[in-house]
């Protein structure tokens, strides 16, 4: 086998297994956020919350998901706060998201608690999840 | 408001003149080296030196995630815990560089600075760019990115030479 066949090889195993976690790890939460309620998960729904406006109680200012990650999940987001930059969301450029579910739990926990003022219903979960995966 | 006052800019001067009048004779601080800590705190800002709280300054941040200065940075008891312990056991009341002894110094009997910029000697030392009537450049919109201006930061040095702020900054330009 040449050194560049090898390659090939090796670059195609990594893609499959990556693609493996993803596929496996938000099947893995779809699945749970149903039993806990959730039901017929759509992208639409998931682009809409994505897109909602929610007034924070204590500082009355206007939050939304695309505030940090922005509109188009194929960027670069930037922290609302510290100004950091926040790698794409969409798995199509950053095969790194999505692919640990206790990662995505964190995160979603997290970001509701700011951006809604509150925990995301499994609802609310299951949408954006599959809106997120089909980018 | 366009140009400093001279309250402003007097703060300003006396910031780089700390600076270029503080000791270094030892290398800094330490750099984070924990991979935990550096992972998830660094998601968000810079994992900061934990040689630039006192302990308790840790155990206080530390205990209090679910409100992390507005933000929700809730961590599953395991990771707090482990994170909570490498800061405290490397907090700066147990380093030996001169940072580190000026900020222990620099704190009150019995206070607890809730973050790194509520250290007297930080807070002083930042005292412009913390003004709310800055206007200068790097602008900020908190202190977090400590390697904005600190271009060595993660490196734990803090030293003038690696201190990139030029006067024009100052200046207010």
């Amino acid at each position: 086998m040449t050194a560049s066949r090898a390659l090939a090889r090796l670059v195609l195993g990594a893609t499959l297994a990556a693609t493996g976690a993803l596929a496996a790890a938000v099947d893995d939460l779809l699945q749970q956020f149903h039993a806990q309620g959730g039901h017929d998960f759509t992208v639409a729904a998931g682009e809409k919350l994505w897109q909602q406006d929610f007034k924070d109680a204590k500082s009355g200012e206007s939050r939304r998901c695309a505030l940090c990650h922005t509109n188009d999940l194929r960027a670069t987001g930037k922290h609302a706060v510290t100004g950091k930059a926040i790698k794409p969301m969409a798995p199509s450029v950053n095969p790194e998201r999505l692919a640990d579910a206790a990662k995505v739990e964190k995160w979603l926990e997290r970001n509701c608690k700011w951006t809604l003022g509150r925990s995301c219903t499994p609802q609310e979960k299951g949408d954006v999840l599959t809106m997120i995966r089909s980018r | 408001m366009k140009t400093l006052s001279h309250r402003t800019l007097l703060a300003a001067c006396v910031t780089v003149a700390c600076v270029a009048a503080a000791p270094r004779a030892d290398a800094g601080v330490l750099a984070p080296s924990n991979a935990t800590y550096v992972k998830e705190c660094g998601a968000c800002h810079s994992a900061f030196s934990p040689q630039l709280l006192p302990a308790a300054s840790w155990h206080r941040v530390m205990g209090h995630l679910d409100d992390h200065f507005g933000d929700s940075a809730k961590l599953d008891p395991a990771t707090q815990s482990a994170i909570e312990g490498y800061l405290a056991a490397n907090a700066a009341d147990h380093a030996d560089n001169s940072a580190s002894r000026a900020i222990m110094d620099s704190i009150r009997p019995g206070q607890v600075p809730a973050r790194i910029t509520e250290v007297p000697y930080i807070a002083s030392l930042h005292a412009a760019v913390l003004d709310p009537r800055w206007n200068g450049r790097p602008h900020p919109k908190t202190l977090t990115e400590c390697g904005v201006c600190h271009r060595r930061a993660a490196e734990g040095d803090f030293a003038a030479k690696t201190f990139s702020v030029n006067d024009e900054a100052f200046r207010g330009k």
